[in-house]
């Protein structure tokens, strides 16, 4: 008997491999599917020594580039998906912070009043009262509470927002998750519309009722901006940071 | 017993004949009214509806998108549970179907008309929904007999049942090019259940636009004419309203170098934004529209989503209780089937206490059915000389004021926008009329009880309400040997008016033969008499 439920086991520990493989390669296309929403040229949304289909590059680059790809599958193969939870996700833009510039497009001494305005404006009920404050290296993190199951997180550097990100627990209401997702959206990227975002939600895969099964997690940049989403084990992680 | 039973059957007959007439349906007796749902996060969409307090016949959400290869796309607001609510609600939903003025998908939506059409069909039937309206934007003339194509297929493939109706780009100048030109208003009225004008946008958010009216009533009307002019059924034109407003900064970019020239604006916004400047608002006679103006204090600041302004001065051209009074009573006087607005969330609360009312030409909720004055009521009331005392009601009965009677007269003159030279009266300062009684004083239509005193709230009696006819009209006096009015005597001041005003038939005594001249009016008699004098008062008008 526990022969067999070894065996069993070992059996499913092998389909759940085997099933979590399959949507990894499939999510990551060569295309973003957030780039057909921008309104910039494709020439604008990609800087130009990362080719964005392989034409104008020669077949060394496109060698580097699948190299990098593989090593990245390859990395992303030995932890298991759900592995991530939101402060390592932090800590992670924590390093990645230390190498890029500050940005000075959103300060954050208005950064409450502002985001507490959209809500007003959305009637989303996602207010900000107070936020926690947390200091590392490269800048200070706050962090607030917009209700039992959906926390935000920003990061400031030099008093100004680099980054800003939901963090929702597997009991957030779904329509509220996505509608915090929409107003992290709409803060870093005022002049984007309802419609703009309603078409990259289409794009990300989330369905009418909040169909979430279609999700496609990863990294889309837009414009200035780069939005990442993740499942972690706790829900979900979106975030959108100055690139 | 065999009698009571029969009494019994008969009574059940009755009554089963007589139930269906006594509860009219909404659309039995009503215009027909819808709006659109766009802002605010999917969790409001009910309270937002429930705002509208049963004013609504249709609602329609984003739910439909046109997607830059021209496929369908179900945005992820689509909610069943807002659909089975607003259903319970007797409320049908029918989303629009946008490609958001993104021409690309516009016309790639077209070129794939065949298969948008079956998809926008079939999700109709998926998700239970009560038809489709087609907001297709920003695409050339050379597309109209595509989109009208279009329309025939959705009717074609959407069950009839189920509505196709279409929102159309007001052409108050009749162009035939441009985006204006894509609309074949003959063509589409033979397909859809109605035309949804979009009377609005007569100002845009563009350095290039003129400061002024979202939507002036006469840019309203001539877009109503247009479609009766293009052969439209007046039954399948639904007229749009604007429910939010364009914000201008009058001297400059904002300190975050951020230019406002026409800045959409939720209409609740507008009051908050002037209480806290202390700004004001007004209305235009001209174009029935208001504005508030407003400074921003150095140092000071304010939200409007995601836009800070900063200090300098501002006016934000919008709809209120005025202009949206004045654009409901288009529908009635056309014949039309009814109204739209873009969009819900921006109007304010207030607007669902008169909408329905007067929409269906029910002015005002305390002046009964077969009351004596009211058709004088509501002609005055139309022309805008008498306003109400709420939104819904016009108190007939209460006792006319002395500011009430300046402000009339002076709206009826159309004299209300004159800017007083000096304010002579100190009992008046701060008060609602204080300009029109000051205006009516300059003009030398009233006087006060003292050089310094007019006493607003005090009843404007019969005498006084004579003079200020006779000072304006200056009706010539038949000198009688008789007194009309035994109560009247010679050598009272207001003589020479009662007798002008008798003989030109506009007051008379009462049946005793008196004329009680310290008497006061009600305001249903003002009403009245200010209808009877319709013709005096226009051939002013005129001569100005």
């Amino acid at each position: 008997m526990k022969i067999r439920l070894s065996l069993l086991s070992v059996f499913l520990l092998f389909l759940l491999v085997s099933c979590n493989d399959e949507p990894e390669q499939g999510q990551r296309g060569d295309e973003s599917p957030f780039q057909n929403i921008s309104t910039e040229t494709p020439a604008d949304e990609q800087p130009s020594e990362i080719p964005n289909n392989g034409l104008n590059t020669n077949e060394d680059q496109l060698a580097d580039n699948e190299e990098i790809n593989r090593d990245q599958e390859d990395l992303q193969k030995a932890l298991p998906e759900d592995s991530i939870t939101p402060e390592e996700l932090y800590e992670e833009e924590q390093y990645e912070a230390k190498q890029v510039e500050v940005i000075t497009t959103l300060p954050f001494d208005s950064f409450k009043e502002r985001w507490n305005a959209i809500s007003d404006a959305q009637l989303t009920n996602l207010y900000i009262s107070k936020f926690q404050e947390m200091q590392n290296d490269v800048g200070i993190s706050y962090t607030a509470s917009l209700n039992a199951h959906m926390k935000l997180r920003v990061k400031v550097t030099s008093d100004y927002v680099q980054s800003v990100g939901l963090v929702s627990d597997r009991n957030v209401d779904t329509v509220q998750m996505l509608t915090g997702w929409s107003q992290v959206i709409k803060i870093l990227h005022p002049e984007l519309e309802i419609h703009d975002v309603d078409a990259f939600f289409n794009e990300i895969g989330v369905g009418p009722n909040g169909d979430l099964t279609n999700l496609k997690e990863g990294i889309y940049p837009y414009d200035y901006l780069e939005y990442e989403l993740a499942k972690t084990e706790e829900g979900y992680v979106f975030r959108g940071a100055y690139k | 017993m065999k009698r009571l039973k029969w009494i019994l059957i008969l009574c059940t007959a009755f009554m089963l004949t007589i139930l269906p007439q006594s509860t009219p349906t909404k659309s039995q007796n009503n215009l027909f009214n819808m709006s659109y749902l766009f802002f605010g996060s999917p969790s409001s969409y009910i309270s937002q509806v429930d705002k509208t307090k049963g004013s609504l016949d249709v609602v329609s959400p984003n739910y439909f998108d046109i997607t830059q290869e021209g496929d369908l796309a179900i945005t992820w607001t689509l909610q069943s549970s807002f659909i089975n609510e607003m259903h319970k609600r007797g409320i049908r939903v029918v989303p629009f179907l946008a490609n958001h003025w993104n021409a690309t998908a516009g016309i790639n939506g077209l070129n794939n008309r065949d298969a948008l059409a079956r998809k926008v069909a079939d999700a109709i039937q998926k998700y239970n929904l009560d038809g489709v309206n087609v907001d297709i934007e920003g695409v050339g003339s050379t597309y109209r007999d595509a989109h009208t194509d279009f329309i025939r297929l959705l009717r074609q493939y959407v069950p009839k049942d189920k509505e196709v109706s279409v929102a159309t780009a007001a052409n108050p100048n009749g162009w035939n090019t441009g985006w204006h030109g894509f609309y074949d208003y003959t063509a589409l009225a033979k397909y859809a259940d109605y035309l949804m004008i979009m009377a609005y946008d007569e100002t845009w958010e563009s350095p290039d636009s003129p400061i002024g009216p979202v939507s002036s009533i006469q840019f309203f009307e001539r877009s109503i004419q247009y479609a009766i002019n293009r052969g439209v059924p007046r039954d399948r034109i639904v007229i749009g309203l604007p429910f939010y407003g364009r914000m201008w900064k009058l001297d400059g970019p904002t300190s975050a170098g951020k230019s406002i020239t026409g800045k959409g604006v939720s209409s609740t916004r507008v009051g908050p934004l002037v209480d806290k400047y202390n700004g004001k608002i007004e209305f235009d006679e001209v174009t029935k529209s208001s504005f508030a103006t407003f400074s921003i204090p150095s140092g000071q600041s304010s939200f409007i989503g995601s836009t800070e302004l900063t200090a300098g001065n501002y006016i934000i051209w919008y709809e209120n209780e005025p202009s949206i009074k004045a654009k409901l009573r288009m529908p009635s006087k056309y014949g039309l089937k009814g109204t739209g607005s873009w969009a819900l969330y921006h109007e304010t609360p207030d607007t669902w206490d008169y909408y329905s009312l007067w929409l269906n030409s029910v002015f005002f909720t305390d002046v009964v059915a077969n009351h004596w004055a009211e058709a004088s009521i509501n002609r005055v009331s139309e022309l805008g000389w008498m306003a109400g005392t709420t939104s819904t009601n016009f108190s007939p009965k209460k006792t006319l004021t002395r500011a009430e009677g300046a402000v009339i007269i002076v709206r009826a003159l159309d004299k209300d926008t004159i800017i007083p030279k000096s304010q002579q009266f100190k009992d008046a300062v701060g008060h609602w009329a204080q300009k029109e009684i000051e205006i009516a004083r300059e003009l030398g239509y009233v006087s006060g009880k003292s050089a310094t005193t007019f006493d607003p709230k005090a009843p404007l009696t019969r005498e006084q309400l004579a003079a200020i006819f006779q000072n304006i009209f200056q009706y010539n006096i038949t000198n009688s040997t008789v007194n009309p009015f035994p109560d009247v005597s010679k050598n009272k001041w207001s003589f020479n008016s009662i007798l002008a005003l008798s003989q030109q038939g506009i007051l008379s005594g009462y049946p005793d033969g008196t004329f009680r001249p310290s008497s006061s009016s009600t305001r249903a008699d003002m009403a009245a008499l200010m209808d009877r004098m319709k013709n005096d008062f226009e051939q002013i008008q005129l001569q100005q």
